[in-house]
């Protein structure tokens, strides 16, 4: 009985009911397990107290409920605890938690902004490849294409045996001097080939030419690439027949050299105009990397040639022949590159990952982030701003790049300012990051587009010259008495130096050059490369065109250059040269800065006198000295 | 300048000039005032003001802190002598190590009046402090070469006091030495790769990221090796000296025990 009348009490002392309230306040606070406990301590602690001087269990059940009464509802006395926990956070804590709240806010926000690069699809509207090869293709139906010969000459040409391929590919042999062996040999091969040479002429004596792009769209695994699609597609038709266009092509030189070797001139003309012919049909039409080679089969038909009119003998027919082919050298409005099929790769890669509103807008894709993107900065500001270029900003974008590129391309050499920039050009750093990436390549196509123009316009006054001395039995005093004598329509210009190419009659015939890649007049020195041999636009030198130069075997030191004359002239009209430190306090420690004065006052570089100056410094107190060191360079 | 060098100086600089001009320079004179030699002692006078000015340093234990110091000093000159960097960075890097190492050890003599406090607000504190310590070095060199020293000494203090507080909260519970000091070398190379490589990209964003990401982590890498190894020597002493293990607990709450 008395059993019955007994209040239940926990394990702990407290009274049941207690218990149970303190156990629903711990349950509804939906905390941390250490704050829920902590709470779990402190409710315990609060009813103990209260409790304390109570020892009737009767009473201390009276007591507990009426406390129980006072506290409300478990629930909200859990959710008043867990404020007061909270507000109760250390500084730190408080900190932190705010850090991972605007992080988490901003990592959201950053997702929300990628969201439009996953959503939507591109639209391909324009067969590029197709539009490519109509680019070039003339209007009229039932034009013969002499890429149909070449294609079958480079299908028709046979490999050199291996034994001529390494000999051939000797900078020291020539078809000139080979030996009678190899003469054999390389007479074999020809012969070999005449079915390739032949499609070959065939294509060079066809008036059009235009590349074409096939490209076969069920092929799915070319065709099944979602960007990139001309890199996969169409850039590989065009390197499928490009190394056997140059092979063809040297073939072709060896075949003159063997030519010239055998005494027949006019044959060797006729067949370095085939040649020039075939670089021509190749320039300006294509990829790029389709004109580059065009570019590099052209200088190896002028090369051919010149090596041909060093050949006494040669007819004034042949020479108006070549002349005749040279009719267009000096018009300087002829476009070398178009660069028409890489901003085409742009628009179809923009068309592949851009999504399209058939207006001529959309917004980029993930995969068009690249296209439109600038910098890291720039593109994470315009993609918190949902504010990257659209579709026709980004199609603007390309346009006005490859204007500008077209732009400097136009611009001679001996035209542009050093380190100028074109008046209003755009800092593409910040526009494009794959600009900035092709920009450098693009710019030094000028100036291969110039020296191969040059060397147009060389061989064409070379022809004249030979022609001038034909008629009238000896060279022009002056280069204008070519033209006076009407056999040349101008002077040709020097895109390297200043006015004309340098023309001067010599003993043994005449000395044609340009200034070269250096802008200077070095009197008709030739630039050497780094084993001292001459080398075709050496930037130490000058481009010597005629006489034709022969690489000096045993010379392996190249001479000291105008240049450097001219240098040593300006510090003999200086001298005496002073040296002289600018002294600088930085702390306890003194910095000397050292400086060369000349007599006139002007300041002057060391390293200009001497490579290796052995440059050093004294400290003197009284007479004593109490230091001395070198001076480092940086 | 060496000390005993002062007062009315004459500089001569010679060359060969060959047929241009003489081989000696004109004589170029410079007066050079023996204040300028406090000057640039200055970051290192604050070391004797710690353990004069703070009652709890004037005693011999406290200076045990220039056992580390000393034997860094020995083994960076034995560096610099081995490696001739030139002048101009010999100077560069001789500030460098007055801020970190001379800067660590003032931290640790102020260490009683930086900790006892929230683990936060004594993180910003010492940060302050050695700051502060880093722009009186740039006081003492008139601010030549501010950015070099701002960039590489700021990145290592803040890189130094991160590893710290991270090795220390992650042993708050428990304390093992090669523990502490692998946290350490991990928090030195997290933080110095995080800080490293938001300056980078914030401030030198050239080239391929990828290439920059690789040139980054290989610097962090080498560098937090470097630092480790420079705060070795404080560590064994802060673990075995009963001084300064005191004042390492106080100042981390690592509770080291009977280590």
């Amino acid at each position: 009985m008395e059993r019955e009348n007994m209040p239940e009490r926990s394990p702990c002392g407290l009274p049941r009911c207690a218990e149970q309230f303190i156990a629903a306040v711990v349950r509804k606070i939906r905390w941390r397990r250490r704050v829920r406990e902590d709470v779990r301590a402190e409710l315990t602690a609060h009813f103990e107290d209260e409790l304390r001087d109570v020892t009737d269990p009767a009473e201390r059940e009276r007591r507990a409920k009426r406390l129980i009464g006072e506290f409300g509802d478990p629930g909200l006395l859990a959710i008043l605890c867990r404020r007061a926990k909270k507000r109760c956070r250390p500084l730190w804590a408080k900190a932190a938690i705010r850090g991972i709240q605007v992080a988490g806010v901003f990592l959201l926000y950053l997702v929300v902004c990628t969201v439009p690069l996953f959503v939507g699809k591109p639209t391909i509207r324009v067969d590029y490849a197709d539009w490519l090869t109509k680019r070039w293709r003339p209007a009229q139906p039932g034009v013969e294409n002499a890429r149909t010969y070449y294609e079958q000459a480079a299908s028709l040409y046979v490999e050199p045996p291996e034994w001529l391929a390494v000999r051939r590919r000797s900078p020291q042999w020539t078809v000139r001097d080979c030996n009678e062996a190899d003469l054999r040999l390389l007479t074999d091969w020809l012969s070999e080939n005449k079915a390739a040479f032949d499609q070959f002429r065939k294509g060079a004596n066809t008036a059009d030419y235009w590349p074409v792009y096939d490209v076969n769209h069920a092929d799915r695994t070319r065709g099944g690439v979602p960007f990139m699609w001309m890199e996969a597609n169409v850039v590989p038709l065009a390197m499928e027949w490009l190394p056997r266009f140059r092979s063809l092509a040297m073939a072709w030189r060896d075949r003159v050299a063997y030519q010239v070797r055998r005494g027949e001139l006019d044959e060797a003309m006729n067949d370095s105009r085939t040649l020039l012919r075939f670089g021509r049909h190749l320039r300006g039409k294509g990829l790029l990397i389709e004109q580059l080679v065009g570019i590099a089969i052209e200088a190896l038909g002028h090369a051919t040639l010149f090596d041909v009119l060093q050949e006494p003998g040669i007819s004034a027919e042949g020479l108006a022949r070549v002349q005749d082919e040279l009719r267009f050298a000096f018009d300087r409005d002829r476009s070398f590159l178009d660069l028409d099929a890489e901003k085409v790769i742009w628009y179809d890669n923009i068309q592949r990952t851009f999504t399209d509103d058939g207006q001529g807008g959309g917004r980029a894709l993930r995969r068009g982030l690249p296209f439109a993107a600038g910098d890291w900065r720039d593109n994470l500001t315009r993609m918190l701003r949902f504010d990257y270029p659209d579709r026709r900003q980004t199609v603007a974008m390309v346009d006005a790049y490859f204007e500008q590129i077209q732009e400097m391309l136009r611009i001679a050499p001996n035209s542009k300012e050093p380190d100028a920039e074109l008046e209003g050009q755009i800092d593409w750093v910040k526009q494009n990051l794959l600009f900035t990436t092709l920009k450098p390549a693009h710019e030094r196509l000028g100036f291969l587009v110039w020296r191969d123009r040059t060397g147009e316009a060389a061989l064409a006054a070379t022809v004249a010259l030979l022609r001038y001395k034909t008629e009238k039995g000896s060279f022009p005093e002056h280069f204008e008495d070519v033209v006076t004598a009407g056999l040349l329509a101008s002077l040709p210009d020097d895109p390297f130096g200043q006015g004309p190419l340098t023309y001067r009659r010599t003993a043994d015939g005449f000395l044609l050059y340009s200034w070269g890649q250096n802008l200077l007049d070095d009197g008709g020195r030739p630039g050497t490369g780094q084993d001292g041999r001459p080398r075709d636009w050496a930037d130490n030198g000058d481009m010597v065109f005629w006489p034709v130069q022969a690489a000096p075997r045993n010379s392996t030191v190249p001479a000291s250059s105008a240049a450097d004359e001219e240098k040593m002239e300006k510090y003999r009209a200086a001298a005496p040269l002073n040296h002289t430190v600018r002294i600088e306090r930085i702390g306890s420690y003194l910095k000397f800065d050292y400086e060369l004065i000349g007599a006139d006052g002007k300041k002057h570089d060391l390293w200009g006198i001497s490579e290796h100056p052995e440059l050093t410094f004294s400290v003197y107190r009284g007479d004593a000295r109490v230091g001395i060191g070198k001076f480092e360079f940086g | 300048m060496p000390f005993r060098v002062s007062g009315d100086l004459r500089i001569v600089v010679s060359a060969d000039l060959g047929e241009f001009g003489p081989t000696d320079g004109k004589l170029v004179l410079y007066h050079f005032s023996p204040l300028y030699h406090v000057q640039g002692l200055i970051p290192w006078l604050l070391l004797p003001l710690a353990f004069v000015s703070l009652k709890e340093n004037r005693t011999l234990h406290a200076a045990w802190i220039l056992a580390p110091l000393a034997l860094l000093g020995a083994v960076y000159l034995a560096v610099m002598n081995l490696w001739d960097w030139g002048s101009g960075t010999t100077v560069q890097f001789n500030v460098l190590f007055t801020i970190i190492i001379v800067g660590f050890s003032i931290l640790w003599l102020l260490a009683e009046r930086i900790g006892n406090r929230n683990r936060l607000v004594a993180f910003l504190l010492a940060a302050l402090l050695w700051f502060g310590f880093l722009v009186v070095n740039l006081l003492s060199r008139g601010f030549h070469d501010a950015a070099f020293i701002v960039v590489f000494g700021g990145v290592s203090v803040l890189s130094i006091l991160l590893a710290f507080a991270i090795a220390s909260w992650l042993s708050a519970k428990r304390f093992r030495r090669v523990r502490f000091v692998a946290w350490t070398g991990f928090g030195l190379f997290g933080s110095l790769l995080t800080v490293a490589s938001t300056l980078v990209f914030l401030f030198y964003p050239s080239g391929p990221v990828v290439a920059q990401l690789t040139e980054v982590f290989v610097a962090s890498l080498i560098s937090s090796l470097v630092h480790t190894v420079c705060l070795l020597p404080f560590l064994v002493l802060l673990w075995t000296n009963r001084f300064w293990r005191r004042r390492f607990e106080r100042v981390t709450r690592v509770p080291m025990g009977a280590q």
